[in-house]
């Protein structure tokens, strides 16, 4: 038999069983689709997780306070923020911090209020800190102006509104110079931000930003005045590390501790942050593509019994073939190529779907982040496709192939 | 051409065994023209699946072209069928969902010809009288339309031996005719011919009329109209319209 004929044979034998060959390609692409869309949100969220970690801006040292520990026992959630401001103060004498001192030392808390003003009211997260906000992850001032030093050490009622925040409670009117309600207390409007869009899930335009100390009279309870977490910039990425390690020192010493393994606060950079974002992504990606594997293996099942069905049925023309003159190989080798063109179909169709449904889930779930299809998600699952398309015709195949010439008498 | 030794066939399990054919001696000349007759369940259709490779002896030996074919591989015996054999059945045995050009190339599609494909296959076609059909789904035929479309699909390879099952067991009367005819005029230009048939005016077109009854070959005579061979078509034509009802 020639191969151009063993192909026309299994293409006539699929033509001819249309509705079957359907199935079974439909099956392999919703397998190949899924396979490629999960990997690719998959890969979309774990790179954005990875880009929102690196929007923190490059050579960052993050200090967070730590329930005092002892023996390595953390106190608890709710206990004081051991974090001060003469730590902030002790961290800004730190050698080799860019010029500015303020900009690179910045301490931060933050707290989830109402934000109102005439008939408009809005629930954000208002942030506490100093001047040096945001400036290591590219927040600029878009209209007014930022608050300065004096702002911070008179605790002045001043906020700069994050865009989302701005379009809510003035969608009429041009914010700056205007009053909004937090905690009841009056606030001048002094900036806006530049929108920025979303980072993964997190909308970065849905904060304002108040001074911290005004933060701690105005807003926060009594009392409850701390800091949540001190960003220290170093110069470069070669010097983070030892930044980190002053850093440590600096506060081992401000909080008279001796033990290390007994501090009361975390000292993190943002290449920790990056690799860990990075490895929960990568976990993130094998896990949808075992679920999305183990989808196609059940679809592989179920074009396996497809087919058993199908070569009991086609038990007759088996025989009139074999009557014929067809030899095993040839019975076995027109299994096989249905299955192949099934396989090649069904992948090709997938790979297409797989496209478009990433795509369109990019355009209508604007809260995850665009998917990308990778040549890798797309190679794994051709691959799947012909392996498991194959797989599952070959059994059926070799129990074709096996049926006896008689089987043509037999059946009438 | 054909010569079996002590042939028996049994199937079924072991503890159940069902015997069809039992010590079986019977040698096929070339050119010879062999009518096999018998009731129904005798193990006539066994024994011509035999001679016609597509199943085994369970015990003693068929020799086909001299080669004991328990020594042959599933190749070697497919192309004995594919090239030496060509089988019509009582039931067609097309593939339904096949047009009738496609059934009639099979053949020639498993032995790799190519070129003289749709010549040789036009060429059955016109010699059967089913030119006219030749796009149609096998499906869509009469009884006897398919019954000369299963006799091109056995010249097709123009192999030396056919073997036919009750070929006119499921046609009317005048298919029936023709099939007769075509099988005459087949074993006229020098083919071997077996037939199984339990109608003995369709074995009356036979030289020797084999019978077999109970999976055992009990009488094997000359069948007296097949001494005056050439008129033999009309006779038998006769003979069928009288007892095919
Ligand atoms: N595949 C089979 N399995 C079991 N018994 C069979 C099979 N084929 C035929 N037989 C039995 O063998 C005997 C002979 O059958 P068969 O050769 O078809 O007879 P005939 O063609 O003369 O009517 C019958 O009793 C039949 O039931
Ligand atoms: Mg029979």
């Amino acid at each position: 038999m020639k191969f151009r004929d063993a192909i026309l044979v299994a293409y006539r034998g699929l033509t001819r069983h249309w509705v079957r060959a359907t199935l079974n390609v439909l099956g392999i692409v919703a397998g190949v689709a899924s396979v490629i869309m999960l990997v690719s949100v998959a890969h979309a969220v774990g790179g954005t997780a990875k880009a929102a970690v690196a929007g923190l801006g490059a050579n960052l040292v993050v200090v967070y306070p730590a329930g005092a520990s002892t023996s390595g026992v953390q106190l608890g959630i709710g206990t004081p923020s051991s974090l001060t401001s003469s730590d902030v103060t002790a961290l800004s004498n730190i050698a080799n911090v860019p010029d500015e001192v303020q900009n690179a030392v910045v301490p931060s808390a933050g707290v989830r209020q109402n934000v109102s003003a005439l008939d408009h009211s809005w629930q954000t997260d208002i942030i506490g800190t100093t001047a040096g906000f945001g400036i290591e992850r590219g927040y600029t001032i878009s209209e007014g102006t930022a608050f300065g030093p004096t702002a911070v050490s008179a605790a002045q009622l001043t906020v700069i509104l994050g865009q989302t925040v701005a379009r809510q409670i003035f969608p009429d009117v041009d914010p700056i110079g205007q009053n909004v309600l937090i905690n009841n207390e009056s606030f001048k409007v002094a900036g806006v931000y530049a929108a920025r869009g979303y980072s993964g899930v997190y909308n970065q335009d849905d904060l304002v930003v108040v001074p911290i100390t005004t933060l701690w009279q105005w807003v926060l309870p009594t009392g409850s005045a701390q800091i949540q977490q001190i960003l220290v910039q170093a110069s470069s990425t070669s010097t983070t590390t030892n930044v980190a390690t002053e850093v440590t020192n600096t506060l081992l010493r401000q909080h008279n501790i001796t033990d290390p393994a007994l501090a009361d606060f975390r000292v993190v950079t943002q290449q920790d942050l990056v690799a860990s974002a990075e490895r929960l992504g990568t976990v993130m990606q094998w896990m949808l593509g075992a679920v999305a594997i183990i989808a196609l293996l059940t679809g592989g099942i179920g074009i396996m019994s497809l087919m058993l069905a199908t070569v009991g049925e086609r038990a007759y023309e088996i025989g009139v073939r074999r009557a014929v003159g067809a030899s095993r190989e040839d019975i076995l080798g027109q299994f096989l190529i249905e299955a192949l063109l099934l396989a090649v179909v069904g992948g090709i169709a997938g790979i297409a779907l797989g496209f478009g449904g990433a795509t369109f889930m990019g355009d209508v779930l604007t809260d995850i982040p665009a998917p990308v299809v990778t040549g890798l998600a797309v190679l794994i699952a051709g691959g799947v496709a012909l392996v498991i398309g194959v797989g599952a015709g070959l059994y059926p195949a070799v129990r074709a192939s096996l049926l006896q010439p008689v089987e043509a008498v037999r059946r009438q | 051409m054909i010569e079996l030794a002590s042939v028996g066939r049994t199937y079924g399990s072991a503890s159940a065994p069902v015997t069809a054919l039992r010590d079986v001696n019977l040698v096929i000349q070339r050119g010879e023209f062999v009518a096999i007759v018998g009731p129904s369940g005798s193990g006539k259709s066994t024994l011509l699946n035999l001679i016609g490779c597509l199943d085994q002896p369970s015990s003693g030996r068929l020799l086909f072209l001299g080669e004991d074919t328990s020594t042959l591989n599933d190749t070697k015996l497919s192309r004995i069928r594919n090239r030496s054999i060509g089988f019509v059945f009582q039931m067609f045995n097309l593939v339904p969902e096949l047009t009738v050009y496609e059934n009639i190339e099979l053949p020639l599609v498993y032995a790799g010809v190519t070129r003289q494909r749709r010549a040789l296959t036009t060429k059955v076609l016109e010699r059967v009288g089913m030119a006219h059909r030749a796009d149609h789904p096998a499906s869509l035929l009469s009884g006897g339309e398919q019954q000369r479309v299963a006799i091109a699909r056995a010249l097709v390879n123009d192999p030396a031996l056919i073997l036919a099952d009750e070929p006119t067991g499921s046609i009317d009367p005048v298919s029936a005719e023709q099939v007769m005819e075509l099988l005459g005029e087949l074993h006229d230009q020098a083919r071997t011919i077996v037939l199984v048939t339990h109608n003995m005016s369709v074995a009356a077109v036979a030289q020797r009329v084999v019978r077999i009854e109970a999976g055992t070959i009990n009488e094997i005579g000359h069948s007296p109209v097949a001494e005056t061979r050439g008129p033999a078509a009309q006779v038998t034509a006769a003979a069928i319209s009288a007892t095919v009802e």
